[in-house]
């Protein structure tokens, strides 16, 4: 009907070792806890990658719960320490994935930011005096605008880096302050975003 | 190519080849020794919405083609299929998911599928892969039962004449019936049971209003036994219902709905008899996962114990007739060792439960999911990875050791 | 266990990374931040890819004191990477299973030398 698969088995590594499903009464009344140990897992999702290894502990462990005769020769199995060193392993580059490219730095985000971390300084220092009104004027209603340009042109995002980034209580002091301003009311806000949806 | 992690910053990842992100599949074939190991896939997917240009034609109803086709056109605002909501791609993490239209394929295309399924089944080292569409399993979702016909009759002729002769008879199906219209899946069962590569028959089972039991499907479901075919339920989620509103993250409408449309519909096929009916008939339960069964077969035996009056076609407990049916692997739920264990032994495994790996989607398993059990017998393992499958659905072995390993457990037929 | 040659320094920037193949190990090796990270590339799971996915931070979601929730964030200070088989996600800087801390990944030692990273498998 078709043709058949290549032959590529290439490993000798053995399928786990296996146990008949009769078996298992004896050995589950043994063992209280539902919950398989650390190591049972740790033994699983081992032979989930590379199988249960001849010789190993998991595949002695599954042999004894099979009976004493494949017990013993799953003992019997256990690999010989190697005498002599490995060869020392072949390294091979497999692939390299390099990070996205960084998007450039601006001048005047740059500027924005130094100006950012200048002012917070200001703050931490306690010159409130610092920013003087027709600067904060400026500054507010420049932000208000690029803000909003972005938002219309669909280039959306966060208006804070996080949430750490000012408290509940100043954005509810400039927002009012931003309302009061253009002489808006809140329901006149709230209107305006279930219509607009933003 | 570049993805879009948190806030906004991108990622760069390999574009998409699929031998290449299953590399270590290949490994765990070899290691396996999987190719002297018939394995059959009961449940794999393509992503037949991206050839919707290529299926809609197809369609009967001329009334029903323009509309579909318009839908397409550009400009058009139509929407022809149901189509469900939700993160199957983990906003990206599994990257197959964006980056499938980067993987560069020779052919486009039925062809294109084919290429794509191949490149994975020679990974996982599936001989036979039973192919699946992905939105369409949403069919039932459609409130015109005229549409959902035309749908599932287009589909399938497409799936049958283009996609199945492509595959070198590698991948096989179970067609979705239109089960909001009786005669329609019908007529699909006849007009389509015999076509080579048809294994069956599948009832999407995502499915509000649906009874299987209701008379008016009894004749497909004749029609079908008589033709040896298998009845196939493939589950899913639906976000959307009324009985999901109250989820609030996507794991929990998709971990439940898996299940519970399973449960739903395999109670009313219980608990009606139908195995009765049709006894000869193989019903295969499909990507729900294996943790529901043991509820529902306690549940069920607990209550026909005190309510047998409103079943009196059973002959025997519920979980008895659940025992004859047939369950697909994917997801399985490998969490404690010993309830997966119990778990094999009440559904039967050993003769009933069938490997599927739900490739590409995103929970789908590995061969090595079933072969590395430690509880499961050699016999058990070969079984449930395609023994059981080649006896069902008619797969003849690929080579002479998977054909010797067949005898030595005892599953060979004559294909 | 030997040192084996990774990269040059110079060339491996932030967001960049390696997977090397060591005799029978794989290995991915991370730059994040100026530091180096190197892990088992077999996850965990089923034994996929793990070392080749998207990175990504980690989700947390933030309560108040009535127990009540604000909703879901990202976490500036975490950093996954995900397994693109089935969505496995690490801890960059421990390897560990986010769901599971049990389970780790097999973590390696890098150095540098002047401008030569070295992987210690």
């Amino acid at each position: 009907m078709s043709s058949p698969k290549t032959q590529t088995s290439k490993s000798a590594t053995a399928r786990p070792a296996l146990k008949k499903p009769a078996a298992a009464k004896s050995a589950r009344k043994a063992e209280a806890a539902v919950e398989p140990t650390r190591a049972e897992k740790a033994a699983f999702l081992k032979a989930m990658v590379q199988g249960i290894k001849p010789g190993s502990k998991a595949a002695e462990k599954s042999a004894a719960r099979k009976g004493p005769e494949a017990a013993k020769s799953a003992k019997a199995a256990k690999a010989p320490k190697a005498e002599t060193p490995a060869a020392a392993p072949k390294v091979e580059v497999l692939r390299r994935i390099s990070g996205a490219a960084s998007i450039p730095v601006t001048p005047e985000s740059e500027r924005a930011l130094a100006l950012a971390k200048e002012l917070e300084a200001t703050l931490a220092d306690g010159k409130l005096d610092a920013l003087q009104p027709h600067a904060m004027q400026a500054l507010m209603a420049a932000l208000c605008k690029i803000y909003s340009a972005q938002d219309e042109a669909d280039m959306r995002y966060p208006v804070l880096s996080g949430r750490g980034a000012v408290t509940g209580t100043d954005v509810m002091i400039v927002c009012g302050a931003l309302l009061r301003a253009v002489d808006l009311q809140v329901f006149e806000l709230g209107m305006w975003q279930s219509w607009s949806g933003r | 190519m570049d993805l879009i992690a948190d806030r906004g910053r991108r990622v760069t990842v390999e574009e998409l080849n699929t031998s290449r992100l299953l590399a270590h599949a290949d490994k765990q074939s070899r290691d396996r020794k999987f190719d002297e190991v018939l394995i059959v896939d009961c449940d794999a997917h393509h992503y037949e919405n991206e050839h919707f240009g290529d299926i809609l034609p197809y369609m009967e109803n001329e009334v029903f083609k323009q509309l579909a086709l318009a839908s397409r056109a550009k400009g058009g605002r139509g929407s022809v299929a149901p189509s469900g909501f939700g993160y199957q791609d983990m906003g990206g993490r599994v990257t197959r998911y964006p980056l499938r239209s980067s993987e560069k394929t020779d052919q486009s295309g039925a062809k294109r599928d084919v290429q794509l399924g191949m490149r994975w089944m020679d990974a996982m080292s599936v001989d036979y892969s039973c192919l699946f569409p992905t939105g369409m399993l949403n069919i039932g979702l459609h409130p015109q039962k005229e549409m959902e016909f035309e749908l599932c009759w287009a589909y399938a002729r497409w799936v049958t004449e283009k996609v199945l002769p492509e595959s070198g008879g590698r991948f096989y199906t179970m067609l979705c019936l239109p089960f909001g219209d009786p005669e329609g899946s019908l007529r699909m069962v006849e007009h389509f049971g015999d076509r080579p590569g048809v294994g069956g028959f599948m009832v999407t089972s995502v499915r509000d209003n649906l009874q299987v039991h209701d008379n008016r499907h009894m004749k497909t479901y004749a029609a079908i036994q008589e033709r040896g075919k298998v009845l196939a339920f493939h589950s899913g989620p639906h976000w959307g219902s009324s009985t999901f509103q109250s989820c609030n993250r996507f794991i929990s409408a998709h971990a439940l709905g898996f299940s519970w449309y399973n449960i739903l519909h395999c109670t009313n096929w219980v608990v009606n008899g139908m195995g009765e009916r049709f006894p000869k008939m193989p019903v295969l339960w499909i990507e729900a996962g294996l943790a529901w069964i043991p509820f529902l077969m306690q549940r069920l035996d607990h209550e026909y114990m005190l309510r047998p009056s409103e079943c009196p076609i059973l002959k025997k407990k519920p979980s008895d007739y659940m025992r004859d049916m047939f369950y697909s692997s994917q997801p399985m739920e490998i969490q404690d060792m010993e309830a997966l264990e119990t778990t094999f032994r009440m559904i039967k495994a050993d003769t009933q439960l069938l490997y599927a790996s739900d490739y590409p989607h995103w929970d789908f398993d590995l061969p090595s999911t079933i072969s590395d059990l430690p509880f499961v017998s050699e016999k058990a393992v070969h079984n449930i990875l395609g023994g059981t499958a080649h006896k069902l659905f008619k797969l003849p072995p690929r080579n002479e050791k998977q054909k010797a390993n067949l005898i030595k457990h005892g599953n060979y037929v004559e294909c | 266990m030997a040192e084996q040659f990774v990269a040059k320094a110079s060339e491996f920037q932030n967001g960049d990374r390696q997977i090397i193949r060591v005799g029978e190990d794989e290995i991915g090796i991370f730059k994040h931040e100026g530091k180096y990270y190197a892990y088992s590339n077999f996850c965990l799971h089923q034994g996929g890819p793990a070392c080749e996915g998207l990175t990504i931070a980690g989700v947390k979601e933030k309560l108040r004191d009535d127990k009540t929730s604000v909703g879901l964030y990202f976490d500036e200070n975490s950093m996954h990477f995900v397994c693109p088989w089935h969505g496995y996600e690490y801890d960059m800087f421990s390897g560990e299973q986010v769901a599971d801390r049990r389970l780790k990944l097999k973590k390696y030692n890098v150095v540098q030398k002047g401008d030569e990273v070295y992987v210690v498998a």
